[in-house]
């Protein structure tokens, strides 16, 4: 990732999950969400307690083994369901307790793409998507332009006119896409959509949610298996046995990891590792001619500039020498850590200064857990002088 | 315009659509014959008498149809004659007998009335401009729509009923259908030629005609009162409602027609119900789409309902037309009086829509299945 895109994503890594945005941001917020199937002693409970915020504009993946419950997620958050426990707000409408007919007015505002297609078969590509349309009133025109549009930007403009018997498994699923993003829907929820389709129909797929998420800010919540589509998302939810066992910003985490993967510490490190160290990772601040650490204090964190300059300084026999300038990307900090020593530096902001910071505590978990410390140690203190 | 998913759905399997065509057709076929025969029954029923032309009646207390009663003493009839407001009383004896098909040396039900020639009971022009020619002993007046099962005969000819020899004097228009294979009209006197009774033993139906400006229903009562228990008067209406009844009623001709179109109804309600059971459970997944998108379970039920009623439409518009050809072959075959008539087309329409109404309640409750949570 080059710099220009994380700036593009800057919104992002400046509301990691759990931060606190504006209400009108919220596309959807689950709180305290528990969920059984079945009742009195043979219930069963397919989910504990899930609290989650989505951001408008998001690409969600929600991941996790069969019968975790991701599924169940999704059709609680479609009013598909009636909610048991908890509450789960879809933009303003609170879902808990809808009448079944509010319940399909919540429906109109989401787009739904199955698995497998539930096209109407007796219907041609063009009248399937004019089944979506025709929920709005629009006049005729606009309803041909638009639909033709959407499966065209799909690659069926050739099709419109052909029923699903006669398209391909990957045709029909894009069928079902156009028709459920026809109405560019502020809320889009999509299980397993890329897996009827070959490599290219399913980045194609992809890059069409992609773009209606940054373009319209269609908030996209995708429950899938595949490996393929997930560098597209924003965010990675992970579920275990019905609870969120793990929650990604990926854009945050990839940015993180390309980086300290230069660090002699995390060289070696799988990228499950990684992703780990990313997740315990915390964005701070510090104001222009601030000391982010100061040399013979005892070392706490390690630092990984974001954004803006720092320098580093050594102050020797009571003079004190500018020895580097550290910029987005650079990192600092760690040996300290490794040595149990104070700070042999002083790393001051130049600009204001955001940094990713991982506690002494965690950082060294993570070394401990990592294979062959002490050579990586030797290692570090070789290789480094800072 | 939106799009007609209810259509399209219909047609988009040929090959169910053919075949659940063809039973709700065949089932509305059906209603349309069983009614049919049951209004052609009613007709003929009253076709004796709606050719008569009379006011009202005296028959015996015994009357149960004008081929099975007990005969009525000409006193009576005398005695009628004389009441207030009655112009004329003219009785007539109805028989049924054999008529010998001499080719097939079979015998055939025939319908024989006695008239007094010098008094024609008959509206119809046609026997009353050759009553006359039956006043020569064994002659008589040969129905044209009598069954083809009668062998040939001609005007003028030789035929026998009961083993008696007649004469063909003449022919006319009339039709029995299911009261017997045929009928004639003959004198008094070869009447009891060939019955072997006369007027004398008792007439079976005294034919009262009153005075114009009389008020039938004031002279009704008055010869009620005045007439003795064994004879009862009935008004024309009545006289022909109680022929219908017996034939629609009380014959099990009647009642195979009547209870046939109730079960060509359940049949055509079952095969409907089985269809849109069958169309609507295939497409559980997209009615439940349909609820996901957004659509309110009311427009599910339209679209069911849309469809029941396209299927019996359907079936209705190829029942009539092959009713409508069914009927004339019937009525080419039996001389049954059957033929299409707008009323009956009617009333099989709202019998075809009530099926459908059932048929669609019943199977729409499948949609109840449909949940969009199930879809994932």
């Amino acid at each position: 990732m080059t710099m220009a895109d994380s700036q593009i994503r800057d919104h992002d890594l400046h509301h990691p999950a759990g931060a606190q945005a504006g209400a009108g941001n919220d596309a959807v917020t689950v709180r305290d969400v528990d969920f059984y199937f079945g009742s009195g002693d043979s219930a069963r409970r397919v989910l504990h307690n899930i609290n989650l915020r989505i951001l408008r504009g998001q690409i969600v993946i929600m991941t996790g083994p069969s019968g975790s419950g991701k599924t169940t997620m999704l059709t609680l958050i479609g009013a598909l369901r009636s909610l048991q426990q908890g509450s789960i707000r879809c933009f303003d409408t609170e879902l808990r307790g809808l009448s079944l007919e509010q319940q399909v007015g919540v429906r109109r505002n989401i787009g739904f793409i199955f698995q497998s297609h539930n096209l109407f078969e007796s219907l041609t590509a063009r009248q399937n998507v004019h089944m979506a349309l025709e929920l709005r009133t629009l006049p005729e025109a606009d309803k041909h332009r638009l639909a033709d549009r959407v499966l065209g930007e799909l690659g069926l403009a050739e099709r419109l006119d052909y029923r699903p018997g006669r398209l391909s498994g990957g045709q029909r699923q894009r069928v079902a896409i156009a028709r459920a993003v026809v109405n560019t829907p502020p809320l889009i929820l999509a299980d397993e959509p890329t897996a009827a389709l070959d490599k290219d129909s399913g980045r194609e797929v992809i890059d069409l949610l992609r773009r209606l998420a940054d373009e319209q800010r269609c908030t996209i919540i995708i429950v899938t298996h595949d490996s393929r589509i997930m560098d597209a998302a924003d965010r990675i939810i992970n579920l275990t046995d019905g609870r969120i066992s793990s929650d990604l910003d990926v854009r945050r985490t990839l940015y993180i990891c390309q980086f300290i993967k230069q660090c002699p510490v995390f060289k070696d490190m799988l990228l499950n590792d990684l992703t780990d160290v990313a997740q315990h990772m915390e964005l701070q601040s510090f104001a222009a001619g601030s000391e982010i650490i100061r040399q013979g204090d005892a070392g706490d964190r390690f630092h990984l500039i974001y954004r803006g300059t720092a320098t580093v300084s050594v102050r020797q026999n009571g003079a004190s020498r500018e020895v580097a300038t550290l910029n987005s990307g650079d990192f600092f900090g760690e040996l300290a850590l490794l040595r149990d020593e104070p700070r042999n530096a002083t790393v001051s902001a130049a600009t204001d200064v955001e940094t990713f910071s991982l506690s002494k505590g965690q950082f060294l978990a993570a070394v401990r857990d990592h294979k062959s410390f002490e050579e990586q140690m030797a290692n570090t203190m070789f290789s480094r002088r800072a | 315009m939106r799009t007609l998913l209810s259509l399209h759905n219909t047609f988009h399997n040929r090959r169910r659509a053919a075949a659940a065509g063809a039973g709700i057709t065949f089932a509305i076929l059906l209603i349309f014959m069983e009614v049919g025969f049951l209004d052609a029954a009613r007709i003929n029923a009253a076709l004796l008498y709606r050719g008569l032309d009379f006011d009202a009646v005296v028959v015996s207390r015994g009357y149960v149809s004008a081929q099975r009663t007990l005969p009525v003493s000409g006193y009576r009839v005398l005695q009628a004659r004389g009441a207030a407001g009655v112009e004329s009383a003219i009785p007539i004896l109805i028989e049924t007998a054999r008529w010998l098909n001499a080719a097939e040396r079979r015998t055939r039900s025939c319908r024989v009335i006695g008239v007094d020639p010098a008094q024609s009971p008959f509206l119809d022009p046609a026997i009353n401009a050759q009553i006359d020619a039956i006043r020569r002993p064994n002659t008589l007046l040969l129905d044209r729509l009598s069954s083809r099962r009668y062998g040939a005969w001609q005007a003028g000819g030789r035929v026998h009923i009961n083993d008696t020899p007649l004469t063909v004097a003449g022919e006319f228009a009339m039709g029995t259908g299911l009261i017997s294979d045929g009928g004639v009209v003959v004198s008094t006197g070869t009447f009891r030629e060939i019955i072997g009774r006369g007027p004398e033993a008792g007439y079976d139906v005294g034919l009262l005609r009153f005075t114009s400006g009389a008020d039938p229903e004031r002279v009704i009562a008055g010869l009620s009162a005045t007439l003795p228990g064994d004879v009862m008067v009935l008004s024309r209406a009545e006289i022909i409602a109680r022929e219908q009844y017996f034939w629609v009623h009380l014959k099990p001709v009647g009642i195979m027609f009547r209870v046939g179109a109730v079960v060509a109804f359940i049949v055509g309600a079952v095969i409907l119900y089985q269809v849109l059971a069958l169309e609507i459970g295939s497409r559980l997944n997209e009615f439940a789409t349909l609820k996901a998108m957004g659509y309110a379970p009311g427009y599910l039920v339209r679209i069911g309902a849309e469809q029941a009623l396209l299927y019996a439409l359907l079936g209705y518009a190829a029942a009539f037309a092959l009713a409508y050809c069914l009927y004339e072959l019937v009525f080419r075959l039996s001389r049954l009086p059957l033929h299409m008539e707008a009323g009956r087309a009617a009333v099989v329409l709202l019998l075809t829509l009530a099926m459908s109404a059932v048929a669609a309640v019943l199977a729409l409750r499948v949609l109840r299945k449909a949940d969009p949570a199930e879809l994932f």
